[in-house]
């Protein structure tokens, strides 16, 4: 008896495992890589299917969706779902990398930052690296977060390479000043009759940079 | 071999050399008493060091970071300014580590690492008494009540929860339990004066006249290290400060006043008992003390059956003692104002032991029916709500979070044992199984706070992205001056000296022609007075919740000190 049951409990516990893979290869157990960037903001994910993107609408009132997908039939279908759920609809297509031009990623920060297209969902095809990098910004520019806890938060979301976030941080402006640093260039060539060397920082302290 | 023998001899098959039952293997382990204390010692570690300082610091934890940051003192320093709640035990050991550790990497460990290790030695130094009894068994329970209990594996002051000056209490207590009212007695009392006041001493009272034992009453030694402390530590503030800030902080904790009204709502009642211990309705303390304490604490409710009460009255009765004080200290927590934090680590220990006392007699067999039942039924509630939130755990972490899939991989793993456990349990009749499954039960709770817990809280609710993005702006020595007051956990994160200005015209003081940093609300920078100060705009800082509100960085006009040389502002300041 003891082993019938067991038997079974292990059984069953097989086939619910093995139905579980099987929606989780069809992205029916869960969004995505759905999670929240700012609450009432900003929301990230990969591509969602139809009916759970129109949940995700529903749910947090989105108002906005920005798509990194190139064209294809994923981009036209949530482009007419998202006509017919009165969405804003966004297409910014790059590559799969997450190695966009600056002036996509700074597309996203505009619609972000418009209070009536706000809520907006960002989001590519697995939601790791085009979508990483446009939150990356969102964080730079934004947020001002430093760039090891945007590399951190890129991590979260299994991306694991470690280019995106230096590549977007080339891109920010919203980061501290060079002076912080004091990044005194010293480039002296020294030629003969050459008199007149540029001051130490000590020696330029009083002296208007 | 005679008849008789040959007659009892087992019968064994030439053509085997094994039977099943021959197969078993015995290890035989040293005597308990040998190996009980270093076991204690690694579990200790296991549980409470692991993992142990890695969470942002909120709250009470923030204003000792703040306060070890600033100048030592008879209290801690807040912004520049006396905290009369906070005592100089914590900023003092919180600045060794302060000192000790990288110039302006500061992490939440110089706060956590002397409040995790006060935990740790505080169970050890209960725990060694039971096993200087004897009681190794017990000794090993209480080791997994304490070290296993959520309130050590926090070990937070934003949960209400002074570990320091517990152990300092505790060791108090200890000592009045366990040998007489001593100078030792009187010195622990003195220590946990300075780490919380007068709350801590009026625990250590109560204890006194609960236990009302001649060897453990109010002695001349129990009492001078205290009182001197006070009169010395008086007089230290009224030197450094003032007369009146001593007497702010000896009137504080009475101003906290106290709640008994009854929530209205669900979610009301929910907040009642999970809220920090020095925090809302005075009547969920008791509550509160066994959410901090699971999730073994529920087992010292078996203790009103008198089969595990019969082990109360061994070794001396150390145990009810501990009992008897810890009811004193609930009691006083939840009556006296201010005292909740102070009266919190020893009732928890009370609890802590008055479980360990339960789980001992389930193991040791001593419970009759009802008692088995009752303890089965405990068991199977724990196993069952634990095993309710594996299967929804494994799910988020294999599945949703996929950045924490090997610890959702060890975590189902863990929840399966458990689960066949007391299954085994249940088979065998076994209270020695349902008590290993409540072990584990621990473990995999231990897991779940260090792998998962800690790291989502930082990230979601953790104030250290947004005050490193404020304080990357700036050089770990510069000042970042505000007008109020801001939540300390931000300051914390900030990393950098903060201070309030009375006014915005105040900025301009000392004349010292150094550039100034000032981090206002977006409405303060849009509306700085004209005589004030101009102002130059570096930074704003978007609030990591709707409901903030943004943050601007400014700095004033003139020189920032580098450690390369002074540098002078290149852009001139436009309003």
């Amino acid at each position: 008896m003891r082993k019938i049951l067991l038997g079974a409990i292990l059984a069953a516990g097989a086939a619910v495992a093995g139905w579980m893979a099987v929606l989780d290869r069809q992205n029916r157990l869960r969004w995505d890589h759905w999670d929240v960037v700012k609450p009432g903001g900003l929301y990230r994910s990969g591509q969602l299917p139809g009916d759970q993107f129109a949940e995700a609408v529903r749910r947090y009132g989105l108002k906005t969706v920005v798509n990194f997908q190139l064209p294809g039939p994923e981009m036209h279908e949530e482009r007419a779902l998202a006509r017919s759920l009165n969405v804003g609809f966004v297409n910014l297509p790059m590559p799969g990398d997450g190695f966009g031009r600056e002036e996509q990623f700074r597309k996203v920060l505009e619609v972000v930052d418009d209070p009536g297209r706000r809520p907006v969902l960002v989001h590519c095809a697995r939601g790791t690296c085009r979508t990483g990098s446009a939150v990356a910004l969102y964080r730079f520019e934004r947020d001002g977060w430093t760039i090891d806890d945007v590399a951190a938060e890129a991590r979260r979301q299994t991306y694991r390479e470690g280019w995106i976030p230096g590549y977007i941080y080339a891109m920010a402006t919203n980061k501290p000043d060079s002076d912080l640093h004091a990044p005194v260039t010293i480039d002296e060539r020294n030629a003969p009759g050459e008199l007149d060397p540029t001051p130490l920082p000590e020696a330029a302290a009083d002296e208007p940079r | 071999m005679n008849r008789v023998d040959e007659k009892h001899a087992p019968r064994i098959d030439p053509g085997r050399r094994f039977r099943a039952d021959e197969g078993r293997l015995v290890v035989k382990l040293p005597e308990p008493r040998v190996w009980v204390g270093p076991a204690l010692v690694l579990l200790g570690l296991a549980y409470v060091v692991v993992g142990g300082a890695v969470a942002d610091l909120a709250g009470a934890d923030a204003r000792i970071g703040i306060a070890a940051s600033e100048g030592f003192g008879p209290l801690g320093q807040v912004y520049g300014r006396w905290r009369p709640d906070v005592w100089p035990l914590r900023p003092a050991l919180s600045r060794l580590l302060f000192l000790l550790s990288e110039p302006g990497k500061a992490g939440s460990a110089v706060v956590l690492w002397p409040s995790a290790c006060a935990g740790l030695l505080a169970g050890w130094l209960v725990a060694r008494r039971f096993l200087a009894a004897g009681k190794t068994t017990l000794a090993l329970m209480l080791g997994f009540a304490w070290f296993g209990s959520t309130a050590l594996m926090d070990h937070a002051g934003s949960r209400g929860f002074d570990f320091v000056t517990g152990l300092a209490v505790i060791a108090a207590l200890d000592r009045l339990l366990s040998r007489r009212s001593d100078w030792i007695a009187g010195l622990w009392a003195a220590v946990a004066f300075l780490g919380g006041g007068w709350p801590p001493l009026l625990v250590i009272a109560l204890a006194v006249l609960v236990l009302g034992r001649r060897d453990a009453d109010f002695s001349f030694k129990l009492i001078a290290p205290p009182v001197l402390t006070a009169i010395a530590w008086f007089f230290w503030t009224a030197e450094t400060a003032s007369a009146e800030a001593a007497a702010a902080a000896l009137v504080w904790p009475l101003t906290r006043g106290l709640a008994w009204s009854l929530p209205d709502t669900t979610l009301g009642w929910l907040g009642a008992i999970t809220m920090p211990v020095d925090r809302g309705v005075a009547w969920a303390s008791p509550l509160k003390l066994l959410v901090a304490g699971l999730p073994l604490a529920p087992f010292a409710l078996l203790l009103l059956g008198r089969s595990a009460r019969a082990g109360l009255k061994d070794d001396d009765g150390l145990a009810l003692d501990w009992i008897r004080v810890a009811l004193a200290a609930m009691v006083c927590g939840a009556v006296v104002p201010g005292a909740a934090t102070a009266a919190a680590v020893p009732a928890l220990m009370g609890l802590s032991v008055a479980a360990a006392v339960s789980l001992e007699a389930a193991w040791s067999g001593r419970l009759d029916v009802r008692g088995r039942r009752a303890f089965f039924g405990l068991a199977t509630l724990l196993v069952v709500a634990w095993t309710s939130l594996t299967v929804y755990g494994t799910y988020l972490l294999t599945i949703v979070f996929t950045y924490y899939r090997p610890i959702g991989v060890v975590f189902a793993i863990g929840g399966a044992v458990v689960v066949a456990t007391l299954w085994r349990a249940f088979e065998t009749g076994s209270l020695r199984r349902a008590v290993a499954a409540a072990v584990v039960v621990t473990v995999c709770l231990k897991l779940a706070h260090a792998g998962f817990y800690v790291p989502e809280w930082n990230y979601r609710y953790g104030q250290g992205p947004w005050g490193r993005a404020i304080g990357q702006w700036t050089l770990p020595h510069w000042t970042i001056h505000t007008q109020h007051e801001w939540p300390e956990d931000l300051a914390w994160a900030i990393g950098r000296p903060v201070r309030l200005l009375d006014s915005p015209q105040h900025l301009a003081f000392p004349e010292t022609g150094e550039s100034r940093h000032v981090l206002l609300l977006e409405s303060e920078f849009d509306n700085w007075p004209a005589s004030a100060p101009k102002l130059m705009r570096l930074a704003t800082f978007a609030p990591p919740l709707p409901f903030g509100n943004r943050r601007v960085l400014a700095r004033t006009e003139g020189t920032l000190t580098t450690p390369r040389g002074r540098l002078v502002s290149r852009v001139p300041a436009t309003r």
